[in-house]
C-alpha cells in the first residue's frame, strides 16, 4: 500500500477532484456527497484524464466526451458503448490527510 | 478571370508546435474600441454545455432521417422563406425539407399562410422551387382543382364526378406560420408553442437592429454533398479560420472568437463572434495592423486608408468601421452615426435551433439556412443571403434570382459572387471531405473530439438533438441516485 504523497484533505472540496501520481499510477481523487473516492485517472473510452471533469452525485463525467463513471465501483454508466470500468482504490481521510491505497 | 484576386496573399499558417498564450478576448477588443453604445455582444450567454459523445453515425446513417423528421422537422419552428420573397398577394414559394413540402402563400398585404404542398385530389405538389410563382388562386397543374389563397377548395372540373367532395373536408391543410425579423417561420405541429419561445434572446438582441428592415441583396443556394448538421457545423466555430481561411488571418481575429450559449427555456440559441479587422494572434508578429487593414479594405471593397491610418490595432478597426459606415450611408441614405465600431466590422452569427443562422451587424451581413435534401443523409442545401439595410426612402429592392450552385460546382467560377466565391469554396471543400471522413474513421474512433469553448455551440446543438430524438436514453445519462455516505465508508475515514 502507499499513501505518497499525502494530500491535505481540505484541498479537495465537495464536487472537486485532483490528479495525483502514486507509484507511477495516475489517480484521480475527488469528493462527492462528502465522501472521498479514488479511481484511475484515465478514461476507458479515449484515454483522457478525468481531472477537470464534473463530479456530482457519486459520478464523474469525463471532460473530453462525457463518459460517466460511478465513483464507488468504477462502473461505466454510458451503456450505449459499454466502456470498461475505471479501477478504484481504497481511500481514507486521516489526520487531515488523504491516504490512497495503491497495491 | 483570375480565380484568386491578387490581394489575397500567403501569410503562412500557424506553425506546427507554436503556442499562443494570452489570447485577446472580444471583450478586451471592445474595451479598447472605447465606444459609448454597447453592442448586444456585451450580453453574454449563461450556459456551458457539458462534454458529450457525438458519434459520426448520426451524420451518415439513414436511420436518423425519420427520427429527425418526427422530432425536428415536424415539431420545430423553421424558416421557410423571407417575407420579401413573396411581396404581392398571390405570390407563393415551396419550402422543402426531407420529404416534407409546404407552400407558403401571401394571402393579403399583411398575412402569409402555409399549407401542406399536396393536392387533395391526387397529391401533385401545387408549387415547386424556392423562387416565387404567382396566381390569384391555387390551381393544381395536373387536373385543375382550384383552391382560394386561404386554401379553401373552390372548384373542381367535372364536379358531378365528385358528389362526395366538399370544401369542408377537401381543402388544403394549413400549418402554423409566424414571422420575425422579416423571416417567415412555419411549424407543422398544431400544438407548437409560440415562435417567441424558440427565438429566446434573439428578440431582445435584435430589438435595435431589426432584420425586417433589411432586404435580400443576394441569394445563393448551394447543394452540398454533406449531411445538413455537419454542413452547418462548419460555420458554428471560428476555430477553422486559421487553417481554412489562412489568407484572411490579417483581418480575422479568430482566436479571439467569443462563444455564447443560452440555457434552455429561452430557446435553443447560441452565438459566436469573431472580431473583424483584428489581426489573428498567430500572425500578429508578422503582419502590421495596416497590412491587415489594406487586405480588409480590398476584400470589402472599401476605399484604401490614407497614410497614417491603421497604424495601431484600434485605429485599424476604427478606420475600417468609418469606411464601412460612409459606404453604407452613401448607399442607403440612412444615418449610422450612433452605431459602435463593432457594428460595422465584427462578425457575429447567432444560431437558432435547428438550422437558422442570422448574422448581426454589417461585418458580414449574411443569413444562413441549412436543410437536408430529400432523405439522403449525404445531401443538403446551404442557403446564403446577403441582407442589406433598405434605403432611407423605404423602397425595398426586389429579391434577385438566386445564384444556384449544383453539387460540385465552384463559387470562384461565378464572378457575380465576388470575394464570397473564394471563401465559399474554402468551406465547401471541407464539408465534402468531412462527410467522407465520417465514413473513413478507424473502428472505435468514430466520434467528435471538440474544443471546450470554441466548439461549445456544436456540443449544445447535440445536447438538444439528443434530447429531442430520445438518444439520451440509450446513453443512460441520468446519473444513478447519489449513494448516501455509508457508515462503512465513514468508519474507514
Amino acid at each position: 500500500m502507499s499513501d505518497v504523497p499525502p494530500l491535505a484533505a481540505a484541498a479537495i472540496a465537495e464536487g472537486e477532484g485532483v490528479a495525483v501520481e502514486i507509484r507511477g499510477r495516475a489517480i484521480f481523487v475527488c469528493r462527492s456527497g462528502g465522501r472521498l473516492y479514488a479511481v484511475s485517472n484515465r478514461c476507458t473510452h479515449a484515454g483522457s484524464r478525468l481531472d477537470g471533469g464534473k463530479v456530482c452525485d457519486g459520478v464523474v463525467a469525463c471532460p473530453l466526451h462525457g463518459a460517466k463513471f460511478q465513483l464507488s465501483t468504477g462502473e461505466c454508466l454510458s451503456r450505449r458503448l459499454n466502456y470498461a470500468s475505471l479501477k478504484t482504490f481504497p481511500v481514507r481521510e486521516e489526520g487531515g490527510r488523504v491516504h490512497v491505497d495503491v497495491p | 478571370m483570375e480565380a484568386q484576386p491578387s490581394y489575397w496573399k500567403d501569410y503562412g499558417k500557424p506553425e506546427s508546435g507554436s503556442v499562443v498564450v494570452d489570447v485577446p478576448t472580444l471583450e478586451s477588443i471592445l474595451d479598447a474600441d472605447n465606444q459609448e453604445r454597447a453592442a448586444p455582444l456585451r450580453k453574454r450567454g449563461d450556459y456551458q454545455p457539458e462534454p458529450r459523445l457525438i458519434t459520426y453515425d448520426r451524420y451518415t446513417d439513414p436511420k436518423y432521417v425519420p427520427l429527425e423528421v418526427e422530432h425536428i422537422w415536424n415539431k420545430q419552428w423553421q424558416v421557410a422563406c423571407r417575407e420579401e420573397d413573396i411581396p404581392n398577394v398571390g405570390d407563393r414559394v415551396s419550402y422543402d425539407v426531407v420529404n416534407n413540402s409546404f407552400m407558403v402563400v401571401r394571402t393579403s398585404p399583411t398575412e402569409i399562410k402555409a399549407f401542406y404542398n399536396s393536392c387533395r385530389h391526387r397529391a401533385r405538389k401545387l408549387c415547386s422551387g424556392p423562387t416565387k410563382s404567382h396566381g390569384k388562386d391555387i390551381r393544381c397543374p395536373f387536373h385543375g382543382w382550384v383552391y382560394d389563397l386561404d386554401g379553401k377548395l373552390e372548384w373542381i372540373p367535372l364536379a358531378q364526378e365528385f358528389p362526395h367532395v366538399d370544401a369542408q373536408h377537401n381543402s388544403l391543410v394549413p400549418v402554423k406560420v409566424a414571422t420575425w425579423g422579416g423571416n417567415v417561420f412555419i411549424n407543422p405541429d398544431p400544438n407548437a408553442a409560440p415562435l417567441e419561445e424558440s427565438l429566446g434572446i434573439l428578440v431582445d438582441h435584435y430589438k435595435n437592429y431589426p432584420i425586417e428592415e433589411r432586404y435580400t441583396a443576394m441569394r445563393i443556394l448551394i447543394k452540398v454533398r454533406c449531411n445538413w448538421k455537419a454542413a452547418q457545423e462548419a460555420f458554428m466555430e471560428g476555430y477553422h479560420v486559421v487553417e481554412t481561411h489562412a489568407d484572411g488571418m490579417p483581418m480575422f481575429g479568430s482566436a479571439a472568437t467569443q462563444v455564447d450559449v443560452w440555457s434552455a427555456g429561452k430557446g435553443f440559441v447560441s452565438r459566436l463572434c469573431t472580431p473583424g479587422m483584428t489581426t489573428d494572434v498567430y500572425i500578429a508578429d508578422r503582419v502590421t495592423p495596416r497590412e491587415g487593414l489594406m487586405l480588409y479594405c480590398h476584400a470589402q471593397e472599401l476605399p484604401l486608408p490614407p497614410e497614417g491610418r491603421g497604424l495601431t490595432p484600434v485605429d485599424a478597426r476604427r478606420y475600417a468601421a468609418e469606411a464601412k459606415r460612409a459606404t453604407l450611408e452613401a448607399q442607403t441614405g440612412r444615418d449610422f452615426s450612433r452605431e459602435p465600431v463593432s457594428y460595422f466590422i465584427d462578425m457575429a452569427k447567432y444560431f437558432m435551433f435547428p438550422n437558422h443562422h442570422p448574422w448581426w451587424g454589417e461585418g458580414l451581413p449574411w443569413w444562413y439556412n441549412f436543410t437536408p435534401i430529400g432523405d439522403n443523409p449525404d445531401h443538403s442545401m446551404m442557403e446564403i443571403r446577403v441582407l442589406l439595410p433598405i434605403p432611407a426612402d423605404g423602397q425595398r429592392p426586389p429579391v434577385p434570382e438566386p445564384i444556384e450552385l449544383d453539387f460540385d460546382e465552384k463559387g470562384a467560377d461565378r464572378p457575380e459572387l465576388g470575394a464570397m466565391g473564394h471563401i465559399i469554396d474554402q468551406d465547401l471543400a471541407n464539408m465534402l471531405a468531412v462527410q467522407q471522413g465520417f465514413k473513413a474513421a478507424a473502428p472505435g474512433t468514430a466520434y467528435m473530439t471538440l474544443a471546450n469553448n470554441h466548439e461549445a455551440k456544436i456540443r449544445h446543438f447535440h445536447e438538444v438533438y439528443d434530447r429531442l430524438l430520445g438518444l439520451d436514453a440509450d446513453e443512460a445519462a441520468a446519473p444513478v441516485a447519489a449513494p448516501k455516505p455509508k457508515r462503512a465508508a465513514r468508519k474507514r475515514a
